[in-house]
């Protein structure tokens, strides 16, 4: 069953291997991941090999090959981040969120990860969920930023 | 063109690479990820070199001889103490990586290294990612069956999704390019197993003596690219011989 979402993604960008990453950051966009049946729908679509595509899918972070929450918390280890408490802050929010950096929460609610160096290092240690950067992040304060995450909703 | 390698003096063609013209005077340059069917990547840098050029003095530069063109009057030295030491540390890493692989155990021994200095994460690992086999199987082979996965430190060779390698046909060429010989192709009976890739396959044996020719898969995949049919694709390779032969022998032609 092929999903009638991909081929129209693929259609906006054309059936062919120029279009191999902006049709999988798509996918990525709007599933949060890039399942295996989507994976061999744009390898045949584009008439690429499975194998070409996946090496593909797996080389960049900003694309998932397995199920992502809806928000992505990434906390900074860079250099700066490290120094500045970045290690206490990773470990408030996996208590927080009950998993490991990694790791998704059952409700598919939020994932967490952790990135180096976000290119914010003045602003450490920082803290981004989905889109929004929190910067100087305190430990105590990582809590908050889940719960009023939690009470958006 | 004329250049000296290791104060030899040499001839070469337009085209050829440094480790092309080093190997046809039997000059010896260790390399790891070449292999002469297919394209030259200079990925391992085992193969590096030092030239110079008479015109500039005092200028030299470290190369990768699989990849570099040769030139005319290129002074090239292949065994410096530089070299050597910059091999050694190669060497010493890749031993890290696979520190009970025996080709390049041996490699390293012949290097002078028994032991790594490096630390060592995962004893079991065979494989250097040099990707030939990735290249035979895409650009010689036209199956694409495995590829390279993941980045830096987790980067892996392998199918898709770690599971079966769908699209490949048994050929065995990827164990054949491997330079560390960690590709293991298994015949058993009728039977060839590549648990690399996950893949098992069924052979044809040979119509005139019954010795497996390759898999069912392979033959079928050449079948719909040249025109030959059964008796030639089923039969192996030393009673073709020995048919064309007699053949000749009789006939005076094919
Ligand atoms: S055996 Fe399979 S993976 Fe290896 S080169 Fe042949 S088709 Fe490719
Ligand atoms: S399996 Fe062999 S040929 Fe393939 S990347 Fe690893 S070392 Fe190279
Ligand atoms: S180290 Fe965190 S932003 Fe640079
Ligand atoms: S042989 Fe590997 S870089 Fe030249």
């Amino acid at each position: 069953m092929s999903s009638v979402h991909v081929n129209r993604i693929i259609d906006r960008h054309g059936a062919e291997r120029a279009s191999l990453i902006p049709v999988l950051q798509d996918i990525q966009d709007d599933y949060n991941w890039i399942s295996e049946p989507h994976l061999r729908q744009v390898a045949d679509r584009l008439g690429l090999p499975l194998s070409e595509v996946y090496g593909v899918a797996s080389f960049y972070r900003a694309l998932s090959l397995e199920p992502r929450g809806k928000t992505l918390i990434r906390v900074c280890k860079g250099t700066a981040c490290h120094v500045r408490g970045a290690q206490l802050i990773q470990e408030e929010l996996e208590r927080q969120l009950g998993i490991q950096a990694g790791g998704t929460t059952e409700d598919m609610a939020y994932t967490l990860e952790v990135v180096n160096c976000v290119g914010a290092c003045g602003m450490a240690p920082v803290v981004i969920v989905g889109d929004k950067y929190f910067p100087g992040v305190k430990p105590h304060r990582a809590k908050k930023l889940v719960q009023t995450e939690r009470d958006e909703e | 063109m004329q250049l000296t390698i290791d104060d030899k003096q040499v001839t070469a063609e337009q085209g050829q690479t440094l480790l092309e013209v080093a190997r046809a005077h039997d000059i010896p340059i260790p390399t790891l990820c070449y292999h002469e069917s297919l394209e030259a990547r200079g990925s391992c840098r085992l193969c590096l070199v030092e030239i110079r050029k008479p015109k500039w003095p005092g200028w030299k530069r470290l190369v990768a001889s699989c990849v570099y063109p040769a030139e005319e009057g290129l002074e090239v030295r292949t065994a410096t103490e530089e070299i050597v030491g910059i091999r050694k540390t190669l060497i010493d890493l890749l031993l890290a990586r696979c520190p009970k692989n025996p080709e390049i155990v041996e490699l390293a021994r012949a290097y002078g290294i028994e032991q790594t200095s490096y630390a060592v994460l995962d004893a079991t690992r065979q494989c250097i990612l040099c990707g030939q086999c990735v290249r035979v199987c895409e650009d010689i082979i036209g199956a694409s069956a495995i590829g390279m996965y993941g980045r830096g430190a987790g980067k892996k060779v392998g199918p898709a999704y770690g599971k079966a390698a769908e699209t490949c046909i048994g050929c065995g060429a990827c164990a054949f390019v491997c330079p560390t010989r960690c590709i293991q192709v298994i015949d058993e009976g009728l039977t060839r197993r590549i648990p690399r890739w996950n893949v098992e396959f069924e052979l044809v044996p040979c119509r005139i003596c019954g010795k497996p020719v390759s898999t069912r898969k392979h033959i079928d995949f050449v079948r719909g690219r040249v025109s030959a049919g059964p008796e030639v694709l089923e039969t192996c390779s030393d009673c073709l011989r020995a048919y064309y032969g007699a053949k000749v022998a009789a006939e005076g032609h094919m």
